[in-house]
């Protein structure tokens, strides 16, 4: 590879990045030419300095060992946006997606509350925990309190399918 | 007094009215596509064609093109049969080797003196058979060439030369030169072509018409120091790389490093280098993106999937029809786009190029380690304006090419009556709107020549 960064001292990886190709379902997905417009409404921006584009072109370029293990990738909310809105049918959101896969597979550090997402749907079958909530005369209800039918746990059989699954990433 | 009597006052005031003849015939001064597309439209038309070129074969700088954008057709493949139908039209005069000595006159009636540069070898009795060229001693520069390759005193222009004669460079030719008393192609033509006694010749002839079509030149990268053209041998212009990637090319149509004589890996172009520069040019030269996008996919398609692209660009203008379309397929043949133009170019001993540059949507300096660069010159207006703009009376725009009468409303014509531009002495453009506007200025041409006669003040 003749490209460095002389910024990060990086050096691109072209196994990494034929691995994301691999993972992607057309190459139409990184045909990015850096309109910005995705970073431009990007919700995760905003508050966590997410840049689509910035990675994309990250990918294309093969620097892709950092973006790995940095934590940014984490902080896509998968709202979609990008996916929807980019000129050129990009897919910042689809790379990312599969920038976490190898990141999983790599046993990269992944942030908390993915893996509590993931014991929460073990335990309960939902991806956010059931929590109380306030009313406006301040008085804190549960399910139980507004007569709402309860929420079936899910079956012995749902846990054996999950576990596996998680095996296979 | 009536009202009569004044009128009859006033018509004797005014200046008195002449008109004048209008010939139907018409000067095309450049043989170029531009040259090629005009004459072939007017004579077609009916009039008559003098067409003037000032190099011994027309052709201009589409036949030292490899390949076209965005349709990727062999540039040569699409110019040759025109070429040919000059060279053969019965309304065409081709007057190849031939400059523009004087012009005078008024529109409708132009007097042209042209002189006709002797090339030693008689046009008519050249059977274009190229026997001499193999017996020459001296070898010369290939101009058609860019210098890459040595071809002999005696030599076609081209390999696509029209009219198929071949030329002998007085200032290189033994016995031209008086060196020696050297015949060896004497000897070895057949048809007696070569005369070395050939002097130049002056013609005079009449016109209604004139267009002006002799192109531009391409700006050399040697004035940018930064870049490093002229002193690493691996740093090549595009123009140089046309006709590499050419099949007749210097390299039979192999992608070399001109320092190791390898192929290359890593293929670096740098758009903008001379124009977009209020160093030099300020202007954009229109073609420079997707002359680069071009090369890119040639690239590709010559050294295959393993060779590293990338392009150094400030804005990425493909504008033209199907020209966004391209730019979607160098990407989508893993063409590496960089944005940024490098600052500088530095080269390690053994041709490795070192190109720095800062990437605008990265915010990363990156550097690149290249086998060869090439320089996407841009297209600029030619020293011989200065020369043409006094002969022709036709003034030159900011930007130094020659000025249209109105940029908008008047684009074929000159300021100066029966004087029409097309091409790329009117403003940089590339093979597509050169052709168009070439069509346009013969249009405008007939509009002149198919009246009988013009009026003219005479004051």
């Amino acid at each position: 590879m003749s490209l460095t960064d002389l910024t990060l001292m990086a050096k691109p990886n072209g196994e990494l990045y034929k691995k994301v190709l691999g993972k992607l379902a057309k190459t139409e997905l990184l045909e990015c030419f850096q309109c910005s417009k995705c970073t431009g409404g990007c919700t995760a921006f905003k508050l966590l300095e997410l840049i689509p584009h910035e990675i994309i072109k990250l990918v294309k370029l093969g620097f892709i060992e950092n973006l790995i293990e940095s934590g940014i990738i984490w902080t896509c909310v998968s709202c979609l946006q990008c996916t929807e809105r980019c000129p050129q049918r990009a897919s910042p959101y689809h790379v990312i997606t599969s920038l976490r896969n190898i990141a999983v597979e790599r046993q990269a550090k992944v942030p908390e509350a993915y893996l509590k997402a993931v014991s929460q749907i073990l335990e309960t079958g939902l991806m956010q925990p059931i929590e109380k909530v306030t009313t406006k005369k301040m008085e804190t209800v549960d399910r139980e309190k507004l007569n709402l039918p309860k929420i079936k746990y899910p079956s012995e059989e749902f846990k054996a399918i999950f576990l596996k699954a998680l095996e296979g990433i | 007094m009536n009202v009569e009597q004044t009128v009859q006052l006033l018509e004797n005031e005014l200046p008195s009215k002449r008109e004048t003849k209008v010939e139907k015939s018409v000067l095309v001064v450049g043989g170029g596509i531009t040259g090629i597309q005009v004459s072939l439209d007017l004579a077609n038309a009916g009039f008559k064609v003098y067409l003037v070129e000032k190099a011994p074969s027309i052709g201009g700088r589409m036949a030292q093109l490899h390949r076209i954008y965005p349709t990727l057709d062999n540039s040569i493949n699409l110019l040759m049969p025109k070429m040919v139908e000059v060279a053969e039209h019965p309304n065409i005069n081709l007057l190849t080797n031939t400059e523009i000595l004087e012009v005078n006159g008024v529109a409708g009636n132009y007097k042209v003196a042209v002189i006709k540069k002797p090339r030693y070898v008689d046009e008519n009795k050249c059977s274009g058979c190229g026997a001499c060229i193999d017996v020459c001693p001296i070898y010369v520069s290939d101009r058609f060439n860019e210098g890459l390759r040595q071809t002999r005193a005696i030599s076609f222009y081209s390999p696509y030369s029209v009219p198929k004669v071949t030329t002998i460079n007085s200032e290189q030719c033994l016995r031209l030169s008086g060196k020696e008393n050297c015949d060896k192609c004497l000897k070895a033509c057949e048809a007696n072509a070569i005369n070395f006694e050939q002097k130049q010749k002056t013609f005079n002839f009449n016109v209604g018409a004139i267009i002006i079509c002799v192109g531009a030149d391409v700006f050399d990268a040697s004035k940018m120091p930064e870049l490093g053209y002229g002193r690493f041998k691996n740093v090549i212009s595009n123009i140089e790389f046309e006709r590499v990637l050419d099949d007749y090319g210097p390299t039979g149509g192999k992608i070399l490093c001109p320092q190791s004589g390898k192929t290359p890996k890593t293929i670096v172009f740098i758009s903008c280098v001379g124009c977009r520069d209020k160093r030099f040019y300020q202007h954009c030269c229109n073609v420079g993106c997707m002359v680069n996008l071009k090369q890119a996919i040639t690239v590709r398609e010559k050294l295959g999937d393993d060779a590293e692209i990338y392009i150094c660009f400030n804005d990425m203008r493909a504008f033209g029809k199907g020209y966004e379309e391209f730019y979607e397929k160098a990407r989508s043949l893993g063409v590496n786009f960089l944005a940024g133009i490098p600052a500088e170019v530095r080269s390690s001993p053994d041709g490795t190029l070192y190109v720095g540059v800062y990437e605008k949507t990265l915010n990363r300096l990156l550097e690149l380690h290249a086998d060869l660069v090439v320089l996407t010159n841009g297209v600029i207006p030619r020293e011989e304006f200065a020369k043409l703009s006094e002969l022709f009376h036709v003034p030159r725009s900011t930007d130094g090419f020659l000025q249209e009468a109105h940029s908008k409303l008047q684009p074929f014509e000159s300021p100066v009556a029966g004087i029409f531009l097309a091409g790329t002495c009117q403003g940089p453009k590339g093979i597509s709107e050169s052709v168009a506007q070439a069509s346009g200025a013969a249009a405008k041409a007939m509009v002149l020549l198919s009246k009988r006669e013009r009026a003219i003040l005479n004051h």
